[in-house]
C-alpha cells in the first residue's frame, strides 16, 4: 500500500512483511492514520487513498485544515474569486487562520456560516 | 489557609494540586464537561463542574469560579496561569469574597497591565527602559537615544515606517523618508526615535514578595527561543548572564516590583542587548509557564513559597543566592511543524513520558486524554537539569526522543533538532533565532517503520485504537498565515 508521511510529505510503498516488530517500536492507529514511535522519532503515516472519485472532490470542495470555529464568511455564494483570495477565518486554540481559494472561481456554496464548529476536513466552500 | 481551589485546568492545575497535597492542605479542581476526565479532577480531594467546553462559560467564568468555591468550603483561589490570572477584576471578586487570592494585590496587577502606563511607571521608579524621544528634530535628540537607534511611525507598526540609523548623517535622510512613509500608510506623520536593539535576548527576572515588604530577585530565565511571541525554549540560568549582570538585573528587578507594591510571584521581563545594556519590557503579576527552570536551577518550590506568601508567612532566610545547576524546558505543543505549525486535536492513543537523572515532566494529558480545541495546544513541558548547560541540553534532547505521544501530532522531533544545532549547543541565541535558523530536515521513515505502519492499517481496526474514523488529513500547502489572537 501507499503511504503519505506527514512530516515530510513524502509518499512510500509500503509492505506489512513478516515478523516481529523491532524491539521498542510503538505503533497506534486511527483510521487510515498510523502514528509510530521507533528510535527517537514519531512519524504519522497516511494511507494514501486508491485513485479514485476522491482526488476530484478534493478539487472541487475546500475542506478545513483544522478544527475550530468559523469566526468570519468573508464571501457570499456566486461571488467571484481569485486564487488566493481569503474565503472565510477560521480560530482555534487562540490562532486565527485564514482560508485561502485554492484557484479562481464563483462561490457555488457555502456550507458553513459564521460562529459554527467544524472538524477537520469538514466541507467549508464550494468553488464552481 | 485549609482548602485551595485551583481556578485552572491542565498541567498547571496539576502542578498546584501536587504542591496542595504536599503541604497537606485540602484541594479543590474545577471542570468543564470537556475535562470530565482529566488527571487534574481525579488529583483534587474535590471536584466541581463549572461549565460547558469553552471557557467563556467555564474556566473563565468568575461568578461559575466563586459558586465553586462557597459550594466546597474553600478558603483560598489560586488563578494557575492564563485564564483569569492576570485578571484585576477576579482578584478582586476573590478577596471581597472573604477568600485568599493567591497572587499579587489587585492593585499591582492594574498597575503592571498596560504596556505604555507601567513603562512611564518603571522609567519613574528608575528602571531601564528603551530611551527614544518624540522630539526628533531637538539639536541632541540622537545623542540622548544613542546609536544605532530607529525612526518608527508612532501610528505604525508590523515594522511599516521604519528606518534604521547607524551613522548621525544618516538621521535626516531617514527622517524625510519615514515621514513620506508614515504619511502614506497611515495618514499621519508623527515620527518617534528609539534606540535600536538588534538581536536581542529575552531576559526574564523571577521575583518574589512578601507581605513585610521584603521582595527578592531570584535570578533570571532565558527566553530567547520563541516563534510568534510563543516560547518554546526556556532555561536558567542564562549563558551569558555573569554574577555582576544578574546582580544588576536583580536589583532593577526589585525596583519594578517594589514600585508597584508587589507580593508573591512575578516576572520582570527585559531585553538584552549584545553590549549588556538591558530594558523593561513588561511584567507579568503571575506565576509563568517556565517557573520550573527557576525551581530546577534554584532547588525551589515557587508553588509552595506561593502557597506559604498568601498564607501570610513571611520569605524564608533559606532562599539561595545563585543557581546551583542549570535546568532546560521545553514545550511539548500539538501542532505541526512542518505543516505550517497548524493546532492539532485528536485522542491520545499511547503516551509515555522520559524519566532519568535529572528529568522532569509537568503535564496534564495521559493516555485516552483527548486533545480538543478550546484550549491550549501545550500538553507537557519537560525539563532538565545538568551540572552545566551542556549536560541539561544532552538529557533534554535524549528525554525528547524516549517521550512517547501517539494519536495527536505534537512538536516533540522540531524540539530535538532544535536542541541539536551547533548554535543553540554554543548559546548563540535572540529572540530571532527560531525564525532564522534553517532546521535538519525531519527524518523519511525508514523501510521497519513502513511495514509497521502498513501491518497496522491492514489488521481490522480495533475499537480501543479507533478514534475519529479515516478522515483524510487535507493538503497542508493549501493552508494560509496563521496569527496568534491578541
Amino acid at each position: 500500500m501507499r503511504l503519505r508521511d506527514g512530516a515530510t510529505g513524502t509518499e512510500h510503498e509500503a509492505v506489512p512483511g513478516r515478523g516481529a516488530e523491532p524491539r521498542g517500536l510503538r505503533v497506534a492507529r486511527s483510521g487510515a492514520t498510523v502514528w509510530v514511535h521507533f528510535a527517537g522519532e514519531t512519524y504519522r503515516l497516511t494511507k494514501v487513498a486508491e485513485r479514485a472519485g476522491a482526488a476530484d472532490e478534493a478539487e472541487h470542495d475546500l475542506r478545513a485544515p483544522m478544527p475550530g470555529t468559523v469566526a468570519r464568511v468573508l464571501v457570499s455564494e456566486g461571488d467571484s474569486v481569485e486564487k488566493g483570495a481569503p474565503l472565510l477565518v477560521l480560530t482555534a486554540m487562540k490562532m486565527e487562520h485564514e482560508v485561502r481559494a485554492p484557484r479562481a472561481g464563483t462561490v457555488a456554496r457555502l456550507f458553513r456560516s459564521a460562529g459554527e464548529r467544524v472538524d477537520l476536513g469538514d466541507a467549508l466552500v464550494e468553488i464552481g | 489557609m485549609k482548602r485551595v481551589l485551583v481556578a485552572n485546568r491542565g498541567e498547571i492545575a496539576v502542578r498546584v494540586l501536587r504542591a496542595c497535597r504536599t503541604l497537606g492542605i485540602g484541594s479543590v479542581a474545577v471542570y468543564s464537561e470537556a475535562d470530565a476526565g482529566a488527571r487534574h479532577v481525579r488529583l483534587a480531594d474535590e471536584a466541581v463542574l463549572i461549565g460547558p467546553a469553552p471557557a467563556a462559560e467555564s474556566y473563565l467564568s468568575i461568578p461559575k469560579l466563586l459558586a465553586a468555591a462557597r459550594a466546597t468550603g474553600a478558603d483560598s483561589v489560586h488563578p494557575g496561569f492564563g485564564f483569569l490570572s492576570e485578571n484585576a477584576g477576579f482578584a478582586r471578586a476573590v478577596e471581597e469574597a472573604g477568600l485568599v487570592w493567591i497572587g499579587p494585590p489587585p492593585a499591582a496587577i492594574e498597575a503592571m497591565g498596560g504596556k505604555i502606563g507601567s513603562r512611564e511607571r518603571m522609567r519613574a521608579a528608575g528602571v531601564p527602559v528603551v530611551p527614544g524621544t518624540h522630539d526628533i528634530h531637538a539639536p541632541d535628540a540622537l545623542g540622548r537615544v544613542g546609536l544605532p537607534a530607529v525612526v518608527k511611525a508612532s501610528a505604525g507598526g508590523g515594522g511599516k515606517g521604519m528606518r534604521v540609523v547607524r551613522e548621525p548623517a544618516e538621521l535626516a535622510p531617514a527622517v524625510a523618508s519615514c515621514r513620506r512613509e508614515a504619511e502614506l500608510a497611515f495618514g499621519d506623520g508623527t515620527l518617534y526615535l528609539e534606540r535600536y536593539l538588534e538581536r536581542p535576548r529575552h531576559i526574564e527576572v523571577q521575583v518574589f514578595g512578601d507581605r513585610y515588604g521584603r521582595v527578592v530577585a531570584l535570578g533570571e530565565r532565558e527566553c530567547s527561543l520563541q516563534r510568534r511571541h510563543q516560547k518554546v525554549i526556556e532555561e536558567s540560568p542564562s549563558a551569558v548572564v555573569s554574577p555582576e549582570l544578574r546582580a544588576r538585573l536583580g536589583a532593577a528587578a526589585v525596583r519594578a516590583a517594589a514600585a508597584v507594591g508587589y507580593v508573591n510571584a512575578g516576572t520582570v521581563e527585559f531585553l538584552l542587548a549584545p553590549t549588556g545594556e538591558f530594558y523593561f519590557l513588561e511584567m507579568n503579576t503571575r506565576l509563568q509557564v517556565e517557573h520550573p527552570v527557576t525551581e530546577e536551577a534554584w532547588g525551589l518550590d515557587l508553588v509552595a513559597l506561593q502557597l506559604a506568601v498568601a498564607a501570610g508567612e513571611p520569605l524564608p532566610d533559606t532562599i539561595p543566592l545563585a543557581p546551583s545547576a542549570h535546568a532546560i524546558e521545553a514545550r511539548v505543543y500539538a501542532e505541526d511543524a512542518e505543516n505550517g505549525f497548524l493546532p492539532q486535536t485528536g485522542t491520545i492513543l499511547d503516551y509515555e513520558e522520559p524519566a532519568g537523572p535529572g528529568i522532569r515532566v509537568d503535564s496534564g494529558v495521559e493516555k485516552g486524554s483527548v486533545v480538543g480545541v478550546d484550549y491550549d495546544p501545550m500538553l507537557a513541558k519537560v525539563v532538565a537539569r545538568g551540572g552545566s548547560r551542556e549536560e541539561a541540553r544532552r538529557r533534554l534532547r535524549a528525554a525528547l526522543a524516549d517521550m512517547v505521544v501517539l494519536g495527536v501530532t505534537t512538536n516533540l522531533s522540531y524540539l530535538a533538532r532544535v536542541l541539536s544545532t551547533d548554535a543553540f549547543a554554543r548559546a548563540e541565541i535572540d529572540t530571532g533565532f527560531l525564525e532564522r535558523t534553517e532546521l535538519p530536515p525531519p527524518p523519511v521513515p525508514p523501510v521497519d517503520v513502513l511495514a509497521a505502519a502498513a501491518r497496522a492499517l491492514a489488521a481490522p481496526e480495533t475499537a480501543a485504537a479507533s478514534s475519529g474514523g479515516g478522515a483524510a488529513f487535507p493538503d497542508p500547502f493549501a493552508a494560509g498565515a496563521f496569527r496568534v489572537l491578541a
